[in-house]
C-alpha cells in the first residue's frame, strides 16, 4: 500500500497465491466427498468431486450423434466441437461489430451533423441493459447461430461505436496540424492520423467487451441454441448431470483465461509504440 | 454556420477574409456574433432531437413493412406501455398471474437490489481488506481472478440445484457478479492511488492506519463509485437472463413466456421497463457520485 | 526566395463567456528572405497565434499575411512548422515519421527512404531510424521533429518555443546545430520563445509583442558564427538587458519609452 514493494514480500505472495490455489482445491474435494455421501439428487452428487469432473468427458460423447460409444476420444471430439461452434459464434461477433463499430465511429467524428443525429438515437438503445436485449434478438433470429453472432456484434458495436468517437476527439490537435503543415489532405489525415490514434482506445473498449464476451454468449445460448457449450451446459442442467455442468464452466474458465492471455499480447504488440505511463 | 466563428475553417481559396476590420468592439459584429454562438448552442439542443425523432419514424415505417411479429408499430405500442402494467391477456393465458407486468417488474427490482447491495457491501469489504492487508491479497488475488473467469450465468445451474429456483438463487447469481467486479475496481483504485500523497501523510507523521482512513479512502472514491454503477449495469442482465431458469417470477418469465408466441410487444415493453428501472438507480448512483466528488476537478469527474 | 509580409494583421477570437478576445491587433511586419527573426514574449501576448496565421493553421480576422506576395490561404508543405509539444506520430518509426511528408508529395518508396535517412544523417539520428518515438529522449524528439521538417525541404521554417521543455545544456546544443543546419541551407527562420537569451542568441532580428501588439522590432548585430562565449561576453549581457527591461516595460502597463534604447542591439568588438 505505502508502495513497499519489498523482494521477500514479493517472494512470500507467490507462496500465499499458490497456497491459495492448493487450498481452494483440497477445500472442493473434501465438500464434494462429505455432500456426495449425504446428498444425492437422482443419482447425481450436489458438488462434484474434480476427479468426475474430468470422467465427465467421456460422458459428452452423446453430442456427436445418437449411438455413439461413450469414450474419451469421442468425448473430446465433442467438447472440441461444442467448443469450435461457440468460438465461431464468439469471434464472429466481435469481429464483426468492431468493424462496423470502428466504421461508424470514424464516420461520426467526421461529420459534426450525423454525430449531432445520432447522437439521441445511440445514447437511447446503449442504456438499455445488453443482456436484457437477448429477447429481441431471439425474437428475431429464433435460436439461430446467426441470432446470437448478431447479439454478440450488437453488444461490441455499442461499446466500440462510442470509444471510436471519443478517442477521434482526444486526437492532440497538434498532430493533426502537423499532418496539415506538412501537406496532408482531409482523407489523408483521417487514413494516417486519426485511424492509427484511437487504436489504443479501440482496444480498450475491446477489452472490456471480451471480458464480457463469454457471459454474452452462454445468456444467448443459454435462451435457445441447439448447439454450443451453453447448450450442453443447459442439457445438462435438465438431466442433473453435475459433473457434465462443472466440466463445462471449467472449460469456459479455461478459455475465458487463454482467450484475454492472446488477446492482450496481440493488443500489447500492436501498441508496442506507445509509451508505458 | 455562416459566421467567421470557428478559427480554423479556411477563407475561400485567393480570397483572404475580408470580411469585418479590427473586429474587436465595431457596431454590428457584436450581435452577429452573438448569433452565431446561440445558434452554436442550440445545433447542440436541436439536432439530437431531430435525430431521436427520425429514429421513431424509422421504427414506424419499418414496423409497417414488417409486421407485428417483428416489430410492432410505435402507435400500437405505446398505449400498451402503461396498460400491460397491470393487465395482459396472453400472459395471463400463459401463467403469468392476472396482473400484467406489476409484479414481475416488483420482484426484478426486488431481486437485482438486494444481490447488488450484498454484493456492493461483500465487494467492499474483501476490496478493502485486500489492500490494507497484503497477506489477504496474497490468499484472495488469485481465487478473486478465476473467479473473473466464471461468466455469472454458468453458476446459475449450480445455484438452483442447491437452493432451488426460488430467490435465493437469482440474488446469488447477482451477488456473485456484483462482489467480483467490485472486488477488482475497489483493488485496482487502491493500486491507482498516487503515492506522494502517502508520503506526504507519512512525512507529517501519520501512522498507516491513519493514512489508510484519510488518504486512501478518499482518494478510491470515484473509481469505486464508478466501478458499482458497472456491477449494478449489469446486475440487471444478469438477473432477467437468470430468471430464465425456473423463477417463479420477474422479468425473465415474462420473456421466457412470450417468446414462443413471438409477441414482440410485451417484450419491447418489458425491456422498456427494465430499462427505465436501470436508468432511474443508474442516475441515483451518479448523483451520489457528484454528491461525494465535489472537490474534483470537473474535467475528471 | 520566401520573404513574408505581415499588413495590418488582426486575430480575435470568441469565448464563451468573456466574448471577443483580440489576440493579436494591427501587427505590420516585413521580412526579407533568409533572415533569423525572433518572435519574443510573455506568455498570452500573441506570438503564438502569429505563427499560426503564418502556417496557415489560423485565419486572420484582419488584415493579412503574404508569401513571396501571395497571400496564404492555408498550411503548406512550403512552410515547415516546429511545434512547441511533442508532435511526433507517436505509431512510426523515426524514418517513417521523417517520411510523412515525402509520402504526402507522393514520392516512390525508395527514394523517399534515402532522402529520409540523409536528413536523420544531419540531424545526427541516424542510429535511432528504427525506434519509436516513446524511445527518444526530449531532445532527440526535438530533431527528430526537425527532420521531418526538414525533409520537406521548406524555404521557411516556423518555429513554435521548440526548445521551451529541455534541460540547459540540451538546449544550448541544439541551438547550436540550428544555426549551423541554417548556415549550409538557409531558410527564412520565425522562432518564437519566451526566453530572452535564446531570441538573442539565435536571431537577426527580434520583435516583441505584447498584448497582441508589437511594440518593439529591433536588429541583432552580433557576428556569426555565435559560440557559447557569445553568451557570456558583456555585450550580450548588455543587449539581454534591454530585451528584459522593454519586457517588463511591457507588463508594468506604463507606456514604453524607447529613449535611451539604441534603435540596434550592437555588434560584437
Amino acid at each position: 500500500m505505502l508502495a513497499t514493494s519489498r523482494p521477500h514480500r514479493q517472494r512470500r505472495a507467490l507462496t500465499y497465491h499458490i497456497a491459495s490455489l492448493v487450498a481452494l482445491l483440497a477445500f472442493w474435494w473434501l465438500l464434494s466427498y462429505y455432500t456426495n455421501s449425504a446428498h444425492i439428487i437422482h443419482g447425481a452428487s450436489a458438488l462434484p468431486s474434480p476427479l468426475s469432473v474430468l470422467n465427465a468427458i467421456a460422458g459428452l460423447s452423446v453430442f456427436l450423434a445418437p449411438g455413439t460409444p461413450t469414450t474419451l476420444a469421442h468425448g473430446l471430439a465433442a467438447l472440441w466441437q461444442n467448443t469450435l461452434v461457440s468460438a465461431e459464434r464468439l469471434l464472429g461477433g466481435v469481429l464483426l461489430g468492431a468493424a462496423i463499430g470502428i466504421t461508424a465511429g470514424l464516420l461520426l467524428a467526421w461529420s459534426k451533423l450525423v454525430r449531432l443525429l445520432v447522437q439521441g438515437p445511440v445514447l437511447l438503445v446503449r442504456t438499455i441493459p445488453l443482456m436484457a436485449l437477448v429477447p429481441l434478438f431471439l425474437a428475431w433470429w429464433g435460436g439461430t447461430s446467426f441470432g446470437i453472432l448478431a447479439f454478440i456484434a450488437f453488444a461490441v458495436f455499442s461499446v466500440v461505436v462510442i470509444s471510436t468517437v471519443e478517442a477521434a476527439g482526444n486526437v492532440p490537435p497538434e498532430l493533426v496540424n502537423l499532418a496539415r503543415t506538412l501537406g496532408a489532405a482531409r482523407f489523408r489525415i483521417y487514413r494516417t492520423v486519426i485511424l492509427p490514434a484511437i487504436v489504443p482506445a479501440v482496444i480498450g473498449g475491446l477489452r472490456v467487451v471480451i471480458g464480457i464476451g463469454w457471459a454474452l454468449l452462454l445468456a444467448g445460448e443459454y435462451l435457445g441454441a441447439q448447439n454450443g457449450l451453453g447448450h450442453v451446459l443447459i442439457m445438462a442442467e435438465d438431466y442433473l448431470y453435475t459433473a457434465r455442468m462443472a466440466l463445462i464452466v471449467v472449460m469456459i474458465m479455461v478459455y475465458t483465461f487463454v482467450l484475454d492471455r492472446l488477446f492482450t499480447l496481440a493488443a500489447d504488440w500492436i501498441t508496442r509504440w506507445m509509451p508505458k505511463d | 454556420m455562416k459566421m467567421n466563428t470557428s478559427t480554423t475553417r479556411m477563407p475561400p481559396k485567393g480570397r483572404v477574409a475580408e470580411h469585418n476590420t479590427d473586429a474587436v468592439g465595431a457596431p454590428g459584429i457584436g450581435s452577429r456574433l452573438a448569433i452565431a454562438r446561440y445558434w452554436a448552442r442550440a445545433e447542440t439542443k436541436v439536432l439530437p432531437l431531430v435525430g431521436v425523432l427520425i429514429f421513431l419514424g424509422l421504427w414506424q415505417t419499418l414496423a409497417s413493412v414488417l409486421g407485428p411479429y417483428k416489430l410492432p408499430a410505435l402507435t400500437s405500442l405505446w398505449p400498451q406501455v402503461v396498460t400491460d402494467l397491470w393487465k395482459n391477456r396472453l400472459l395471463e393465458a400463459q401463467g403469468g398471474g392476472s396482473h400484467g407486468l406489476a409484479p414481475d417488474i416488483v420482484y426484478t427490482i426486488e431481486s437485482t437490489l438486494s444481490g447488488g447491495a450484498l454484493g456492493v457491501c461483500l465487494g467492499l469489504f474483501v476490496g478493502l481488506a485486500m489492500g490494507r492487508s497484503y497477506i489477504v491479497r496474497g490468499w484472495l488475488e488469485w481465487p478473486i481472478q478465476l473467479g473473473r473467469t466464471i461468466p455469472p450465468l454458468a453458476i446459475i445451474p449450480f445455484l438452483v440445484i442447491w437452493f432451488g429456483p426460488a430467490r435465493s438463487a437469482q440474488v446469488g447469481v447477482v451477488l456473485f457478479s456484483t462482489t467480483v467486479v467490485v472486488v477488482v475496481t475497489t483493488t485496482a483504485a487502491i493500486r491507482n492511488v498516487d503515492p506522494i500523497y502517502s508520503r506526504r501523510a507519512l512525512t507529517l507523521g501519520a501512522s498507516s492506519n491513519r493514512i489508510f482512513a484519510t488518504i486512501i479512502l478518499p482518494a478510491i472514491v470515484p473509481e469505486v463509485l464508478a466501478g458499482i454503477r458497472v456491477a449494478i449495469g449489469l446486475a440487471w442482465g444478469v438477473e432477467v437472463v437468470s430468471e430464465y431458469a425456473g423463477a417463479p417470477a420477474g422479468m425473465g418469465t415474462v420473456f421466457e413466456k412470450m417468446i414462443p408466441y413471438e409477441a414482440l410487444a410485451v417484450i419491447i415493453v418489458a425491456i422498456f421497463w427494465v430499462t427505465v428501472m436501470a436508468v432511474l438507480v443508474d442516475l441515483l448512483i451518479v448523483l451520489t457520485r457528484r454528491r461525494l466528488t465535489r472537490w474534483m476537478p470537473r474535467a475528471s469527474r | 526566395m520566401s520573404e513574408i509580409t505581415i499588413e495590418h494583421l488582426s486575430v480575435s477570437f470568441t469565448r464563451r463567456r468573456a466574448g471577443a478576445f483580440a489576440a493579436l491587433q494591427d501587427v505590420s511586419a516585413h521580412i526579407t528572405p533568409q533572415t533569423f527573426v525572433a518572435i519574443l514574449g510573455l506568455s498570452g501576448s500573441g506570438k503564438t497565434t502569429l505563427l499560426n496565421v503564418v502556417a496557415g493553421l489560423l485565419q486572420p480576422t484582419s488584415g493579412r499575411v503574404l508569401l513571396d506576395g501571395r497571400p496564404i490561404t492555408g498550411p503548406g508543405s512550403d512552410r515547415g512548422v516546429v511545434f512547441q509539444q511533442d508532435a511526433l506520430f507517436m505509431w512510426r518509426s523515426v524514418v517513417k515519421n521523417v517520411e510523412y511528408g515525402l509520402e504526402v508529395k507522393g514520392m516512390p518508396r525508395a527514394q523517399r527512404r534515402a532522402l529520409a535517412e540523409h536528413w536523420l544523417t544531419v540531424v545526427g539520428l541516424k542510429d535511432f531510424a528504427h525506434f519509436f518515438p516513446k524511445e527518444l529522449s526530449g531532445g532527440m524528439k526535438k530533431r527528430c521533429q526537425l527532420a521531418m521538417v526538414l525533409a520537406n525541404e521548406p524555404t521557411t521554417l516556423l518555429m513554435d518555443e521548440p526548445y521551451g521543455a529541455l534541460d540547459y545544456v540540451t538546449k544550448c546544443q541544439l541551438q547550436d546545430e540550428l544555426l549551423a543546419l541554417l548556415h549550409t541551407t538557409p531558410k527564412t527562420t520565425l522562432f518564437v520563445t519566451h526566453d530572452i537569451e535564446e531570441a538573442l542568441y539565435l536571431s537577426d532580428r527580434v520583435l516583441i509583442l505584447s498584448r497582441g501588439r508589437l511594440i518593439a522590432d529591433m536588429p541583432v548585430t552580433f557576428d556569426s558564427p555565435r559560440t557559447n562565449d557569445l553568451r557570456l561576453s558583456p555585450e550580450f549581457a548588455i543587449a539581454k538587458q534591454r530585451l528584459w527591461r522593454s519586457l517588463d516595460g511591457a507588463t508594468q502597463q506604463r507606456p514604453l519609452s524607447l529613449t535611451g534604447l539604441p534603435a540596434s542591439i550592437p555588434e560584437q568588438p
